[in-house]
């Protein structure tokens, strides 16, 4: 199995989506998909004075939304807006429902791409609803899945997940769907030379 | 030197205290050999306490002094640790460093070399080596001329350029990277586009290389020559 610890509201996890889908089916595992909301701040915006610090910052922030575009065209994946101060806790709370009606992986699917394209409002139970209904997985109330979506990424960061998406693979975590080739050579019985 | 530009084909930032750049290092250097092409090497000498914080340990691994966040401490035990597993399929040695290194010499030994490329390339590799072992001191001069001489260069020359130009020269190459996009390392400069880290080395092959199929994804991934 290749447990994905994974934040609707964060560009890098949407990314990691179809490639790591692919690896699933590839190796012919599980993919168990963990929510893991983490609030995304704004990106730092360029000040009149800024410190070595708040430049050094700035310009990441500024590099990794490029790249995020880069990839995102690579992949055919619409881009349509960032996610600051998105509150991800419903749609995370729905994969757990999703996850217990065995639709896991088409409710990310449904919900993380439509997001990040500006159609899907995550933080309107509604919407939420509607998608999950819409999967045969009626009868969401976030609210009573409140503790369990808080236990579970309590759980993950035991584990040592503080960013995403993080992999936990043969008890260790990659960061960025860039370690799929790692996975699959772990998952794969290490056979020929490792990756780089 | 402009950060964007060079009559290479591939501009390259590394920095030797960074792990992932000595991780990058070969893969990258593989570039030249498929593609028959110059790289142009240049420092980056990271400032890590101005954004991931600082810290020293003693000789027993303890930690003495730090300012990190517990965030910041995450993440720095993180990339130690996932280097570490890569360096470990490539019989790569990584001891973690004891302090946060001004490695600005050894980047200036960089600059140095860079008329030769043979020089220069056994330079980088005996600094990554030595250092990341524990048996170079990135901040004394006299062992970074020492290394430059063994690498066939002129230790002598690297110490006059080191009091003149060669600072002068890293200097001001450092002030000019953030206005150009540059922040980390590695850092890969082709076709007017900038990538941090080895997971690009994929597309910057696929560059390199006329973007002959689909663009790929980023993946720390093996090469098969073109």
């Amino acid at each position: 199995m290749i447990e994905v610890a994974f934040d609707f509201a964060s560009v890098a996890s949407l990314l990691a989506f179809k490639p790591t889908a692919a690896l699933g089916r590839e190796l012919g595992v599980e993919v168990a998909w963990r929510p893991f909301p983490l609030r995304e701040r704004p990106a730092p915006r360029r000040r009149a004075t800024e410190s070595v610090g708040e430049r050094h910052a700035r310009v990441r922030a500024e590099y990794v939304a490029r790249d995020a575009a880069r990839y995102a065209q690579v992949q055919g994946v619409a881009l349509a807006r960032d996610a600051a101060g998105v509150d991800a806790a419903v749609a995370s709370a729905g994969c757990l429902w999703a996850n217990r009606h065995g639709v896991g992986s088409r409710y990310v699917q449904q919900v993380l791409y439509p997001f990040w394209a500006n159609r899907l409002e995550i933080e309107r139970q509604d919407r939420i609803v509607a998608v999950l209904d819409g999967l045969g997985a009626p009868g969401f109330d976030p609210a009573a899945l409140a503790a369990e979506l808080g236990d579970q990424a309590a759980a993950l960061r035991a584990r040592g997940v503080f960013a995403t998406p993080t992999y936990l693979v043969a008890d260790q975590l990659f960061i960025g769907r860039a370690h799929l080739p790692m996975i699959r050579w772990l998952l794969g019985g290490r056979r020929g030379l490792g990756p780089l | 030197m402009d950060p964007l530009q060079s009559e290479a084909p591939l501009i390259v930032y590394l920095d030797f205290k960074s792990p992932y750049a000595y991780l990058a290092k070969d893969p990258t250097r593989q570039l030249a050999t498929d593609f028959g092409i110059a790289i142009d090497w240049r420092p980056l000498t990271l400032d890590i306490p101005s954004y991931l914080g600082s810290a020293k340990v003693n000789d027993a691994g303890k930690v003495v002094e730090q300012n990190r966040t517990p965030r910041q401490w995450q993440g720095v035990r993180y990339a130690y640790m996932d280097a570490k597993r890569y360096a470990r399929l490539k019989d790569i040695l990584l001891y973690g460093p004891k302090k946060i290194w001004d490695s600005s010499l050894a980047g200036i030994g960089l600059l140095w070399t860079r008329s030769d490329s043979a020089v220069q390339g056994r330079y980088m590799d005996s600094v990554y080596e030595r250092f990341w072992r524990r048996e170079l001191d990135l901040e004394d001069a006299q062992a970074v001329a020492a290394a430059v001489a063994e690498a066939g260069g002129d230790g002598g020359g690297f110490m006059r350029y080191l009091a003149g130009e060669g600072r002068a020269q890293h200097d001001a190459l450092q002030a000019e990277l953030h206005d150009a996009g540059i922040f980390g390392v590695p850092t890969y400069v082709v076709a007017g586009e900038t990538f941090f880290g080895r997971e690009h080395l994929p597309r910057v092959r696929w560059l390199l290389g006329g973007r002959r199929g689909p663009a790929p994804d980023v993946a720390y991934d093996r090469f098969e020559p073109p």
